[in-house]
């Protein structure tokens, strides 16, 4: 089930209302079923995936939780891995690693063939994966105790609204909030509802706005140069952003009216001024999802430079891997990866470089100039997240700095537009949206714009209330378009 | 649960009731696809199509309803009747000169389609000598979501009771009438009524004008049942009919479909047997997809269950004997992305170099 479809617009207000009408003891039999009508929604036979994995892992945390001889529980660490990485696997990555090793194979002549599968790819396994894997980790590093109720632990692994897409949670945060007695409370329900309009608005008017002049060059990008592959790329880069963090504010939004906080996951990350802190504030679930039970368990940063480099390359690697079974999201990891470690290589010359420029004396002008780099780099790394293969990337990065010289005359700028294949307006509209996006998040640098509003005289709150309404129902693009992380 | 913050948070929610009432009048007012409006549109469009005109400005409408006053107005049986959904609605009758030909096709054609408005034909006394099928891969998908079908839901019913030789139960079209008053709200609607309201040109994309013309500015539905697109749409360059083919949007006809559903395999297989005990000639029409898409068809699994639908198309074409023209797979019928029209339509050529074939 869509989160932008009449479907959800039904059925949430209904599991809502039944949510605090019931008596407390009966929620989580409610939520526990609306979750999997949620997910079943879209193919019902993949329940029974979801319904396996918590199964294992629910067992699996009660056993870890009684034994402490070290052996066995390593056993039991490595069943729940096995079982979930190999769902994932299988459904998600068996195709891909079979023609690449039957590629790599033929290279040296060797036959080799794997028949496909043909599976259809399970709606959010790497989300709800990566869930219950840091369930087994926390109970593993003893930081979490077992949740001996199947009922809640199933919801923990199920509840609906980041299901498929995240915030990838953890048992710590959410598992205990499922047990809680919520009452219907004015201020935390309009706040949540705001929050999903405000994630409805940058998915609908802005994310799939952005997607038809994206897709139009991305779809085709040998017959585009320069200047059209630079607007597309910057378009996604604003596409991606809205889509992915729209999702997860509808997702928390959607929590909060129950009375459940989820974890934030993206913290302005167009403002980050380096990459580094990019990765803190973008995707924050996963990321800190690899930081906790890969990169830390890993050595981190305190081990030699060379096995620090390693240790970037290892998670950057994974989690591109994470993204798709495809070379183009390697790529992308992998870049990033090597983002991180330049950085590091290149800390003092670039600090030698703003003392004796006085950069570092106009603190804004630096910041500006480092939100801008940072910006550049993370949007050539959209270029291999967005093509549809390693060629199309290829080619893109290789004619970008073709045809600039068309942008000398208006007709070279018209035809620019025209490549587009929308309206003038269509297109100045794009622009105008992400301006909005860009406006907005700076007036959230120390607060939400949720909370200032509230500040705001009754009349003055409604006006803007009924703007966004009104935007939303104008720009909108009403197809019922996934959202793009849904895939993954 | 505090009755003050659910009495202040319903209080609140009143608040947007304006808008919605806004959303209903303006869609009530400019009704873009006359969803509301009494069936006139359809009937002069068949009256039109009956006397051998073109018509132009015929982009919504409620296709199974005009069928159905087509039928009751002509006066001659056609000799082949085309019945698809918009990807067949470019066969025309320049392929069978001679021959009363009628193209039938109606926008997300599905089974209980081939079965309602066939019968439609057969009640009038009007059975075609030859039947041609557009295929489409979602004709077997049981999750393809579409209800437009149920239109003319009893004369479905009729062609069941009779082929099954069983009284079929006949449901009140309930989900028909919520369908057609969720409209009210629907905010894609919202912005096209709002289009109709404010700018006149597009007002007139939608009144019935009969034409002499064979194509124009806006769509033209031609005396053969066939269609023309529109201007913008028919001369899109070869780069936006690409990125429309490999855009990544949901295809709904097409979500959930893993196995081909087996009640409408049944539904399928005894209304060709049918069709067969009248002495109609069947042929199986498949229309191609871009080649890109294609190409997207063949990588992703979530799509390769149409390869499966062909194969089970051609199966049952061998073994009930039946002409088989066209193939999903462009390749094999010799187009190219500028046969296309976007992702799923091939041009008007393009189904006269696969009929020639």
């Amino acid at each position: 089930m869509l989160f932008n479809s009449y479907h959800f617009l039904i059925f949430f207000p209904i599991v809502t209302t039944a949510y605090f009408l019931l008596p407390f003891r009966f929620r989580w039999i409610l939520l526990l079923a609306a979750s999997y009508y949620f997910y079943m929604a879209w193919e019902p036979v993949y329940a029974v995936l979801l319904i396996s994995s918590t199964i294992v892992d629910y067992f699996v945390g009660i056993l870890l939780g009684r034994t402490q001889t070290k052996r066995l529980r390593l056993i039991y660490l490595c069943l729940s891995i096995a079982v979930n990485l190999g769902f994932l696997f299988f459904f998600k990555y068996y195709d891909f690693f079979g023609s690449a090793l039957g590629g790599a194979l033929g290279y040296f002549s060797l036959p080799f063939h794997l028949t496909e599968t043909h599976f259809l790819l399970p709606v959010g396994i790497s989300f709800y994966t990566f869930k219950e894997l840091s369930y087994t980790f926390e109970i593993y590093m003893g930081r979490f105790k077992p949740e001996k109720h199947f009922g809640i632990f199933a919801l923990y692994v199920a509840y609906f609204p980041q299901l498929v897409a995240g915030p990838i949670e953890r048992p710590y945060n959410l598992i205990h909030q499922l047990k809680e007695n919520f009452t219907f409370d004015y201020a935390r329900v309009t706040d949540g509802l705001k929050l999903m309009a405000w994630g409805m608005f940058k998915k609908v008017a802005i994310a799939d706005r952005l997607a038809i002049m994206v897709d139009t060059i991305y779809g085709n990008p040998r017959n585009h140069e320069g200047p059209s592959l630079v607007i597309a790329t910057i378009f996604f880069a604003f596409q991606i952003y809205c889509d992915f963090s729209g999702y997860s504010d509808i997702a928390i939004g959607a929590a909060k009216i129950m009375g459940i906080n989820l974890m934030i996951n993206f913290k302005r990350p167009y403002f980050a001024k380096s990459v580094t802190e990019f990765w803190r504030r973008w995707h924050i679930s996963l990321s800190s999802w690899f930081r906790d039970y890969l990169y830390i368990p890993l050595g981190g940063n305190r081990v030699s430079i060379p096995r620090w480099y390693l240790n970037i390359l290892i998670v950057f690697f994974l989690s591109g891997l994470w993204h798709g079974a495809n070379w183009t999201f390697i790529i992308w990891g992998l870049l990033h990866g090597f983002y991180i470690m330049a950085s590091r290589l290149l800390h003092k010359p670039t600090s030698w470089i703003i003392k004796t420029i006085h950069l570092d004396k106009t603190p804004t002008l630096l910041k500006t100039i480092q939100v801008l780099i940072t910006f550049i780099l993370v949007s050539f790394g959209w270029i291999f997240f967005r093509a549809e293969n390693l060629s199309d990337a290829t080619h893109i990065v290789t004619h970008l700095s073709n045809g600039w010289h068309s942008l000398s005359n208006i007709a070279g700028i018209k035809s620019v537009f025209s490549e587009f294949g929308v309206t003038k307006v269509q297109f100045l509209l794009g622009w105008g949206l992400i301006i909005f996006l860009i406006y907005v998040q700076m007036i959230q640098r120390k607060k939400s714009i949720r909370l200032i509003l509230s500040e705001k005289p009754s009349w003055l709150r409604w006006s803007v209330y009924y703007a966004l309404l009104i935007a939303l129902l104008l720009f909108g693009v009403f197809t019922e378009n996934q959202f793009i992380y849904f895939q993954f | 649960m505090k009755k003050s913050d659910l009495k202040k948070f319903l209080l609140k929610l009143a608040y947007l009731i304006p808008i919605v009432i806004i959303m209903v009048l303006v869609n009530l007012k400019a009704d873009p696809a006359n969803v509301f409006g009494p069936a006139h549109y359809e009937k002069d469009l068949a009256r039109y199509l009956a006397d051998g005109r073109n018509v132009e400005n015929v982009s919504n409408y409620n296709e199974r309803l005009m069928q159905k006053f087509y039928v009751e107005t002509i006066k001659r049986k056609p000799d082949v009747l085309v019945i698809g959904s918009s990807r067949a609605m470019q066969i025309s009758s320049d392929l069978f000169p001679g021959k009363q030909f009628f193209n039938a096709s109606v926008s997300n054609a599905v089974v209980q389609d081939y079965v309602t408005i066939y019968e439609i034909y057969r009640k009038h006394g009007y059975t075609p000598s030859t039947l041609i099928l557009g295929l489409d891969p979602w004709v077997l998908n049981s999750n393809h979501g579409i209800t437009r079908w149920k239109e003319l839901e009893d004369d479905y019913l009729d062609a069941m009771d009779r082929i099954s030789g069983k009284k079929h139960f006949r449901l009140f079209k309930r989900s028909l009438i919520a369908q057609k008053y969720l409209m009210l709200l629907n905010p894609k609607y919202f912005q096209r009524s709002l289009r109709v309201i404010f700018q006149p040109e597009e007002k007139m994309k939608h009144k019935v004008t009969p034409t002499d013309a064979v194509e124009g500015e806006f769509p033209i539905k031609m005396s053969d049942g066939s269609y023309v697109y529109e201007r913008a749409f028919r001369e899109q360059t070869i780069d936006e009919v690409r990125a429309s083919a490999v855009r990544i949007e949901e295809e709904t006809r097409l979500s959930g479909f893993t196995s081909l559903d087996k009640s409408s395999q049944n539904i399928f297989e005894s209304f060709i047997d049918s069709v067969q005990k009248d002495n109609v000639e069947i042929i199986f029409f498949l229309t191609p997809y871009h080649p890109a898409y294609y190409e997207r068809i063949l990588k992703n699994q979530n799509l390769k269950i149409i390869l499966d639908v062909e194969t089970y198309f051609r199966t049952l074409a061998s073994e009930k004997n039946i002409k088989i023209i066209g193939s999903y797979d462009p390749s094999i019928c010799g187009l190219i992305e500028l046969d296309f029209y976007d992702r799923a339509h091939p041009k008007r050529e393009a189904i006269d170099k696969i009929f020639h074939n």
